[in-house]
C-alpha cells in the first residue's frame, strides 16, 4: 500500500483528532509513532485479509484502535476529571459551608424584607419565589466558584503539597479519640466561628452606619436606612469588641493546641462570665435599634414596644443559658479530675 | 451476571499488562511487534491501550525507547532500561508468589 495515498485519508483525519486533544509538547512524536503503528496494522492486515479495499481495511484498524478520544484519554497526563479523589472530601466540605452561608444569609434577609414590605396575597408568594430564585442562582455561583477554586487547586497542588496538607506524623490508632471526648475540638466549626467573629468586629467596627440597614422598595427604588442607635452603639461596641476579641484569642489557641486544655477550659468560663456582664448591661441598657418613630409612622409603636419585650426576654434568656453552660463546664472538669 | 464476569475478568487482566509488556522487552520491539509477540503467545491486548501503556511505562523510566530511521517506515522501540530489568525480577518474583497462594485458593477444577 503506498502510504501517499493515505495523505488525507481516514489515517490522517483519526490522527489529527487524536494529535489535537494531546498537549503541544507531546504531540508531533505521538502522531508519529500512531502513524507508523497503523501503516504495521494496515501492511499485516493486507497479507492476512482477502479481498479488502483499502478502506475497508483501514476502518478496520481504526476502530481496533479505538475512538481519537477516548485513545487521546490514555495518551494524556492531565486528569480526566474536575476534581480527584485526593481533594473530594475538602471539596464536598467547602461547598456544605459555602451554600450553608448562602441559605442563611438569604433566609435573614428575605424575613427582613418581608417584615418591611409586609405583603400579602398574591405579593406574597411573589416575594418567596423571588427569594427562591434567588437562592438558586447565589447558591449555583457560589458553587461554580468553589468548583473552580478546586478544579484549579487540582491541577496546581503537586503531589508533595497535598502530602503537606496532610497530618505528617504516621497515623496511630492509640491517638483515636474517646468515644465520649469532650476536650475534641471540631476544626471546621471553630474556623467558621473565627471568620464570624472576625466578620463581625469589621462589620460593627468600620461600617456600622451601613449595618442593621433594611432595604425598602419607595418610588425612587430601593432606599437603605441606618437602623442601629449610635448612642447604644456607643455603650455596647467596646463590650462587643472585648468579647469578640476574646473569643477569637480562644478560639485560635485551642485550634493551635489541637484540643480543649485545662486552661483553655479555664479561660472559656472568663469569656463565659465576660459574655454574662455584657448581656446585663444590654438587659439594664437602651435597645440597640433607632426608635421607630425616626423613620416608621406612629403605627409602629406597638410594634416596637413588643419588640423591645422580646429584646429583653432574649438577654434574661442569653444569661441564664451561659450560666447553664458555665455550670456544665465546671461540672465536667471536676468529674475528670 | 455476564457483564459483571466481563467486568471483573477485564480487572484482572489490567494488573497482569505491565508485567506481560516488561515481560517481553528484553530485547527491544516497536508497538505493532510487540503486539504481536503478545498475541502469539495468547496475551491479547488493545492497541489503544498498549501503545500510550508504553509511553507511561518509559516515563516512569522502565522503558527506553528511540526512533530506527533505518528500516522501510521510521519505528519508535522499546527496550527495559537498567531500572526495568530490576522492577520485572521484583515483579517476576511477587507473581510466582500470587500463584502459589492463589492456587491454593482456589479448589481444582
Amino acid at each position: 500500500m503506498k502510504e501517499t495515498s493515505l495523505q488525507n485519508g481516514l489515517v490522517e483525519r483519526y490522527i489529527r483528532e487524536v494529535g489535537r486533544r494531546l498537549p503541544q509538547k507531546q504531540r508531533e512524536d505521538v502522531e508519529a509513532e500512531l502513524r507508523s503503528l497503523i501503516l504495521d496494522a494496515l501492511e499485516a492486515r493486507g497479507e492476512a485479509v482477502a479481498n479488502e479495499t483499502p478502506e475497508e481495511a483501514q476502518v478496520a484498524v481504526l476502530k481496533e484502535l479505538g475512538a481519537p478520544a477516548e485513545v487521546a484519554g490514555r495518551y494524556a497526563a492531565a486528569p480526566r476529571y474536575v476534581i480527584g479523589p485526593r481533594l473530594y472530601d475538602a471539596y464536598v466540605r467547602v461547598v456544605g459551608i459555602v451554600l450553608g452561608a448562602v441559605a442563611l444569609a438569604l433566609v435573614i434577609s428575605t424575613v427582613i424584607s418581608l417584615y418591611q414590605t409586609q405583603p400579602e396575597g398574591i405579593s406574597l408568594l411573589i416575594t418567596i419565589g423571588e427569594f427562591t430564585l434567588q437562592y438558586i442562582s447565589a447558591a449555583a455561583s457560589a458553587l461554580g466558584f468553589t468548583t473552580i477554586i478546586f478544579a484549579v487547586l487540582e491541577r496546581t497542588l503537586s503531589e508533595e503539597d497535598i502530602e503537606d496538607l496532610r497530618d505528617e506524623t504516621e497515623w496511630d490508632p492509640r491517638t483515636l479519640p474517646n468515644v465520649e471526648d469532650h476536650d475534641r475540638i471540631q476544626p471546621v466549626g471553630m474556623v467558621v466561628s473565627i471568620c464570624l467573629t472576625i466578620l463581625a468586629i469589621v462589620l460593627f467596627n468600620l461600617f456600622a452606619d451601613r449595618l442593621g440597614v433594611v432595604f425598602m422598595q419607595t418610588e425612587e427604588g430601593w432606599r437603605t436606612i441606618p437602623l442601629l442607635s449610635e448612642t447604644a452603639l456607643k455603650t455596647y461596641l467596646p463590650l462587643w469588641n472585648i468579647s469578640w476579641a476574646l473569643t477569637l484569642a480562644l478560639n485560635i489557641a485551642v485550634l493551635q493546641q489541637g484540643r480543649w486544655s485545662t486552661a483553655t477550659r479555664i479561660l472559656e468560663l472568663g469569656v463565659k462570665a465576660f459574655t454574662i456582664y455584657v448581656l446585663a448591661r444590654m438587659l439594664a441598657g437602651p435597645v440597640p435599634w433607632l426608635p421607630f418613630s425616626s423613620w416608621a409612622g406612629e403605627g409602629m409603636q406597638i410594634v416596637e414596644s413588643l419588640l423591645t419585650q422580646v429584646f429583653r426576654w432574649a438577654m434574661v434568656f442569653g444569661i441564664i443559658g451561659t450560666v447553664v453552660e458555665i455550670g456544665q463546664s465546671i461540672y465536667r472538669m471536676i468529674r475528670q479530675r | 451476571m455476564d457483564e459483571i464476569i466481563n467486568n471483573l475478568i477485564l480487572e484482572l487482566r489490567r494488573g497482569t499488562l505491565m508485567l506481560s509488556v516488561l515481560s517481553q522487552l528484553r530485547e527491544r520491539q516497536y508497538g505493532y511487534s510487540l503486539k504481536e509477540r503478545l498475541a502469539e503467545q495468547g496475551m491479547d491486548i488493545d492497541q489503544g491501550t498498549l501503545y500510550p501503556l508504553l509511553r507511561r511505562l518509559e516515563k516512569q523510566g522502565l522503558l527506553s525507547s528511540e526512533w530506527d530511521v533505518s528500516e522501510t517506515r521510521p519505528r519508535r522501540y522499546y527496550v527495559l532500561s537498567a531500572n526495568g530489568q530490576e522492577v520485572l525480577v521484583a515483579m517476576s518474583a511477587e507473581w510466582q508468589q500470587l500463584v502459589k497462594v492463589m492456587e491454593h485458593l482456589l479448589p481444582k477444577a
